[in-house]
């Protein structure tokens, strides 16, 4: 399965004052890359629950806005180098221009939903945003911290990453104003879910596990983040032995620390039967979800139904 | 194997799932939820055939139904009122003191099986997996069993209290406080104990002076300020204990907008009231030692309580997250500083009824 061409075209620079130096360089590199997978979310509720066009792009916009200008911020907190396999804003540019770049996208984020004049999706998005900030402060607060345990991760990650999976799901309902509560709790419910299978899943990519497009290993621990997968795997370990997985430099030293390659693969294996367990509520969801669509809508489900595979798993296609 | 159902408030067997008495076989274990706003008008809970779900040694599991810990902050007041009472030579009622301290170990067991009952009800403990006995969410017992027998220890509580109630007018009087206090409690019990603002002073007064004072008159003594005293640096020092786990919550409580003083202080001020609460103590036990305890006890307690707090200290100064391991360690350091105090306390009144024992 296949989430579909992603033909919404979320940045246009003529939306931007052309005036302002390297503003649209700066954009035109950042949206040049990336997968669009949020986009692509918003494309699926909106056929299936026939949004307007005008709201789609609306919607398509902002969570993309929304994520881009958190990455801005991420690279220049984390002092990350590279993103999408390019050199990063603030990099490139200068911390300034990145910092201002993210938060001219958030305003723009609030003057395009204000123009909509849906009060409710207004104040949803303000509170996701700050979710997300609140998400990224707390991460800050925890790097070099190597005796964390899943639930404490699991905490900052629902604000951090779940949080824009959740608008994802709500929003287009916000947007042809279906506000039942008991629709929101079990939307909110499976964004929550998605964002915990997308951050573990790509916490593992960082111990080389599901790593199909070869992405650099053991970023994360080497630059001070104890990632989901980390926390799992290490919680046997005392906490004098979890320090001195600060200093590993390769995959090898990660399997010795665990106690060699074979408790690594078992580790990996419980991990995968824990998230297991998440994809069968998430799919537990979905018919609870059932209830609260009218027939035309029906098909939707069985779009969403294999979005965890594509987020844990990684499998692309059926 | 398990099976997932997610019900509403409006469904005939809500509350059945809810209370654990849909079935004689399984257990309906309402599934945790990172989100704290989240609407308990649905819940969805995993079902999970009764021999499947695991439970600890005998020992362990009662030891955490009954959150036997917390059974300290209680018992460790009346120890301190009954060597009081035994080297003044005011014991004089026996059987009256014995039931008290009985029926006060009841009511801490209903108070602690209620509250479980109410978080689960409210779904609290959902939000909370740490937190709490974990009984009912670990299917060790259902929702309906924990009320039944909060009610039945309630009950036995008042029964074995009664004898000093009906013979001691000054007991009247403070269950006269303490009925006020449940009052004005139950006005704002929308939720539990610890998840409101002033919930500090009443835990202060129950575990505090109107324990003390209770207990010393059910002895068939007289009021006196000593036990007053006692019951002040108890009092505060239960409140610290109190401030300590609701630090460990902090992210939690303000995310799903609990009120409490730590709440309301936030993470950086909440670790000056950590601060200021403890040395507030220390003056307090040092300031009762140099009044009422025999001078070398004095400086060793003195000595050991500020030694002892060192750690705790430090770990507090460094702490940078309130979700980070470094809140574990602080927790893990307050409950060793607190134990470590009253094993201080609990030598120094041995070493006197020994004393008068060997006087003797």
């Amino acid at each position: 399965m296949t989430l579909g061409f992603m033909d919404i075209k979320v940045y246009d620079s003529k939306d931007f004052p052309s005036y302002l130096p390297k503003l649209n360089l700066l954009y035109d590199d950042l949206f040049s890359g990336g997968k669009g997978f949020r986009a692509k979310l918003i494309r699926i509720f909106s056929d299936n629950l026939k949004l307007e066009p005008k709201q789609e792009l609306l919607l398509a916009q902002t969570i993309e806005f929304i994520h881009n200008a958190s990455l801005l911020h991420d690279d220049l907190v984390d002092r990350s180098h590279l993103r999408r396999g390019k050199t990063t804003a603030w990099m490139k540019f200068t911390p300034e221009y990145a910092v201002l770049a993210g938060d001219y996208l958030l305003a723009r984020v609030m003057v395009n939903l204000s123009g909509h004049g849906n009060i409710r999706l207004v104040q949803y998005t303000a509170e996701v945003i700050s979710d997300l900030l609140e998400g990224e402060w707390l991460q800050d607060s925890l790097v070099g911290d190597f005796d964390l345990e899943l639930v404490q991760l699991d905490r900052v990650h629902n604000l951090k990453t779940a949080s824009l999976f959740k608008w994802c799901l709500r929003s287009p309902f916000i947007i042809q104003d279906r506000y039942s509560t008991l629709l929101h709790t079990t939307l909110e419910e499976m964004g929550t879910i998605l964002g915990q299978l997308f951050q573990r899943s790509d916490d593992l990519l960082d111990f080389d596990v599901r790593n199909y497009e070869k992405k650099a290993v053991l970023g994360d621990i080497k630059s001070g983040y104890f990632n989901s997968f980390a926390a799992f795997a290490t919680k046997d370990l005392s906490s004098d032995k979890k320090a001195q997985l600060k200093k590993i430099q390769t995959l090898e030293d990660f399997y010795q620390a665990l106690g060699g390659k074979n408790k690594f693969d078992e580790a990996v294996a419980e991990f995968d039967a824990i998230n297991q367990k998440l994809i069968d509520l998430y799919q537990h969801h979905l018919t609870t979800l059932n209830e609260f669509l009218v027939d035309s809508e029906k098909p939707l489900l069985a779009k969403l139904k294999p979005l965890t595979q594509i987020l844990y798993w990684r499998k692309t296609s059926s | 194997m398990s099976q997932l159902i997610t019900l509403r408030k409006g469904d005939p067997n809500f509350e059945k799932y809810l209370l654990g008495t849909f079935s004689k076989t399984h257990r309906a274990l309402p599934v945790t939820s990172l989100n704290v706003n989240s609407d308990s008008e649905q819940i969805t809970f995993e079902i999970l055939p009764k021999n499947e779900i695991k439970k600890p040694f005998f020992f362990s599991y009662w030891i955490q139904i009954l959150k036997l810990r917390n059974f300290i902050l209680v018992i460790f007041p009346i120890y301190l009122v009954l060597i009081k009472n035994l080297l003044d030579e005011t014991v004089t009622d026996v059987r009256s003191g014995g039931l008290s301290f009985l029926g006060v170990l009841c009511l801490h067991t209903a108070v602690n099986l209620r509250n479980d009952y109410m978080d689960h009800m409210r779904g609290l403990d959902r939000l909370h997996p740490t937190s709490g006995s974990r009984a009912i969410q670990r299917g060790w017992i259902t929702a309906w069993s924990a009320k039944v027998w909060a009610y039945i220890f309630l009950v036995l509580g008042i029964l074995l209290g009664l004898p000093a109630i009906v013979k001691y007018y000054q007991i009247q009087i403070l269950v006269g406080v303490v009925a006020l206090l449940a009052v004005l409690g139950l006005g704002s019990y929308k939720v539990g104990l610890k998840y409101r603002r002033w919930s500090e002073l009443t835990v202060f007064l129950l575990l505090g002076a109107l324990l003390t004072c209770g207990f010393q008159i059910s002895l068939g003594a007289e009021f006196d300020l000593e036990v007053l005293a006692l019951g002040v640096v108890t009092g505060w020092f239960a409140v610290f204990y109190l401030h300590l786990k609701n630090f460990d919550q902090l992210m939690v409580n303000s995310q799903a907008k609990f009120k409490n003083t730590v709440t309301w202080l936030g993470f950086e001020k909440s670790k000056r009231l950590l601060f200021f609460w403890w040395m507030i103590f220390l003056v307090l036990f040092n300031g009762y030692h140099f009044v009422y305890a025999s001078n070398y006890w004095a400086w060793i307690i003195g000595v050991g309580s500020c030694l002892s707090s060192f750690a705790f200290m430090t770990s507090l100064g460094s702490l940078h997250s309130p979700v980070g391991s470094g809140m574990k360690q602080l927790l893990r350091q307050g409950r060793y500083l607190v134990l470590f105090n009253l094993c201080l306390w609990l030598l120094e009144n041995l070493w006197y009824l020994w004393m008068i024992e060997r006087w003797n």
